[in-house]
């Protein structure tokens, strides 16, 4: 299939008073045209830095991006001047954040806000660009588009102003679309809308999309391909079915393990001992071991690596090593 | 069906109201801002539009009328070489009113400019103009002033042109403050997700600043800058009133107050030193009520 954008031992580290954190650390995946792919992991195990390394929008400093490659389209964003990032920032790859609430700028009118974003990146006069809006607003299912236009964020509910934020986004017709986490803040009935609004858009304008995000029943419904990433590393990725169908690195069977079911009567929820490990101080092998039931006495020491175990499944775990597969 | 219908047409028929609006209904409600506008408006139109109507010129000298007391050809009486003084008043708000308010736009110019883009980059930029900032703030203004207008006599500056050195340095005296102001909401802005997300839609960083930030520090801008004129009003009076500022025949407030230096006519010619001593006050009254009428309006947080 066609690949849009490659990411190749990608390394992005922060330079704090305490230590480095490598908050991204060798990550390499990749994402076809049209395909969803959903990067799944804890609070900070690093996914809203691999996104945003992606744009190159790493406080910097501290944070800088300290290797790999970023190939979008042919060509490696890490090597483009600013000028040239950003050009395509909001253009051919545009971002949705988490914060519906706080991600529009208080004191402009949504339709300022959008005029600007299709105002920066096509040759438009103010009036076609308002139309175009509010052709975008319409698209997102904003019911009354030509009055909300003149709304300001706080006039809108949460819902309504992720949908302003994906219509922000989406209006420029871009090829790649990052949302890091776009359904947290929202609650469940609005969070399956914006859900089922980012799938028909995506079918519609055949945008690949990179979700990312901590809720596995939002992968099951919207993920073609997953990564899932644990303490700056991928340590598993294959296709949705196959995933959920046949996990196998302890952390995704505990993440699974961990998600309520209905049909399934329990005490209590089962969950991941331990913690996320300290991360100036992780630990010489797997970052995993110390809280993995299943831990042997390798992993103590070194470090799993991620090996393909048939069907497109990659996982980065000594259980499953070489031939010896259980 | 009635009702549906005109609980629509209610929906339809409200209006959605902007920040500004908001803040303008929620001035509206405070009296005693209202009050200071509506004064600040009157002196505004005294000064702009009263020596238009005035029969006299601020600089006709009536030698056989000398030191009038207020009569009805001239309602506050004259000064020691008969110039009518309701008149001079007029064109003294006129100076003392631009003084202010052109001092306070160089202030609110330099200082916003040097605060967003401090508080934007931050690390070396930030304490370079910090700095900067300490320096204007240590200097000794009325020495400063003293040199400047020692200086401004040896040139022979025409007294019209002394006013511009005025304001000139009044505001280039008085932006750091708001500049210290401006940057601390900016440290705070610039950390939210909105400019994360503009920045995700791959805007300049002066379109970042100048669009983005800035205006979102407009209601401090305001409420700093209002009462900076009123600051600005009582500095330029004090100078004018010391000889230093705006200097006669050029009238201006302070130097009109000038007269009382005189113990003979602060005791028998009030009229003469008693009205442009009002006018400041009450202006600068009017000002500073309208100020904190406007910082109350224009808090978010005060939303009863």
């Amino acid at each position: 299939m066609d690949e849009l954008l490659i990411i190749k031992n990608l390394k992005t580290y922060f330079y704090t008073d305490e230590g480095v954190v490598k908050a991204v650390d060798d990550v390499s995946l990749r994402i076809n045209r049209g395909q969803t792919l959903c990067i799944v992991g804890e609070s900070g195990c690093g996914k809203s830095i691999t996104a945003m390394s992606i744009l190159r929008l790493i406080p910097d400093p501290p944070g800088k991006i300290e290797g790999g490659e970023i190939i979008f389209e042919g060509k490696d964003l890490l090597k483009l001047s600013d000028d040239e990032v950003r050009e395509i920032r909001g253009n051919k790859i545009s971002m949705i954040f988490q914060e519906p609430m706080t991600s529009l700028n208080p004191v402009f009118t949504i339709g300022n806000q959008i005029i600007e974003a299709i105002m920066l990146h096509q040759k438009l006069d103010k009036k076609e660009a308002t139309k175009k809006s509010v052709e975008a607003l319409k698209l997102v299912g904003i019911p009354r588009a030509e009055e909300i236009i003149n709304a300001y964020p706080h006039e809108l509910s949460g819902g309504m102003r992720q949908r302003a934020m994906i219509a922000m986004a989406m209006v420029c017709n871009p090829t790649l679309l990052i949302a890091d986490e776009p359904t947290t803040a929202l609650d469940v009935t609005i969070q399956a809308q914006i859900l089922d609004l980012m799938r028909k858009l995506k079918e519609e304008t055949k945008t690949s999309i990179m979700l990312i995000t901590h809720d596995l029943g939002v992968v099951a419904e919207m993920a073609e391909y997953v990564t899932v990433m644990y303490a700056g590393k991928v340590v598993e990725e294959a296709d949705v079915i196959e995933l959920f169908k046949n996990p196998k690195h302890p952390y995704t069977l505990g993440l699974l393990e961990s998600k309520p079911q209905i049909h399934i009567d329990k005490e209590k929820l089962y969950s991941i001992p331990g913690q996320v490990p300290n991360p100036f101080n992780l630990p010489k092998g797997c970052y995993f071991f110390p809280r993995c039931e299943r831990a042997m006495e390798i992993c103590k020491e070194v470090m799993p690596t991620l090996k393909e175990v048939g069907n497109g499944h990659k996982v980065a775990c000594h259980l499953y090593g070489g031939d010896n597969n259980e | 069906m009635q009702t549906v219908r005109s609980v629509e047409a209610k929906i339809r028929e409200e209006k959605i109201l902007g920040p500004w609006q908001l803040a303008w209904i929620r001035l509206k409600r405070n009296k005693l801002a209202m009050l200071g506008l509506y004064i600040l408006i009157f002196m505004v139109l005294l000064s702009v539009f009263g020596p238009m109507i005035s029969p006299y010129n601020m600089e006709t000298l009536d030698l056989s009328n000398i030191s009038a007391p207020p009569s009805l050809s001239h309602p506050l009486g004259t000064d020691e070489v008969g110039r009518d003084v309701l008149t001079r008043v007029m064109y003294a708000g006129r100076i003392s009113l631009s003084v202010g308010i052109v001092a306070v736009l160089i202030s609110v110019l330099i200082g916003s400019i040097v605060g967003a883009i401090s508080g934007y980059y931050g690390g070396i930029i930030d304490a370079v103009l910090m700095r900067i900032v300490d320096i204007f703030m240590c200097f000794p203004f009325l020495p400063l002033l003293l040199m400047v207008a020692a200086v401004m006599s040896d040139y022979k500056i025409h007294p019209n042109y002394r006013i511009y050195v005025v304001m000139f340095i009044i505001g280039i005296l008085s932006w750091p403050g708001l500049s210290r102001i401006i940057r601390g909401q900016i440290l705070s802005l610039r950390e939210q997700e909105f400019i994360q997300a503009a920045e995700a839609l791959g805007l300049r960083d002066r379109r970042k600043i100048f669009r983005h930030l800035l205006p979102n520090t407009f209601s401090s801008i305001i409420v700093s800058a209002t009462l900076e004129v009123a600051g600005a009003i009582l500095t330029e009076s004090a100078l004018s009133y010391l000889g230093l500022g705006v200097t006669p025949p050029t009238p201006s407030w302070g130097n009109m107050v000038n007269a009382v230096t005189d113990a003979y006519v602060f005791q028998f010619y009030p009229w003469r030193w008693v009205p442009p001593g009002i006018c400041i006050f009450i202006t600068v009254m009017a000002i500073n009520l309208l100020g904190d009428g406007l910082r109350d309006a224009l808090d978010p947080k005060l939303k009863h």
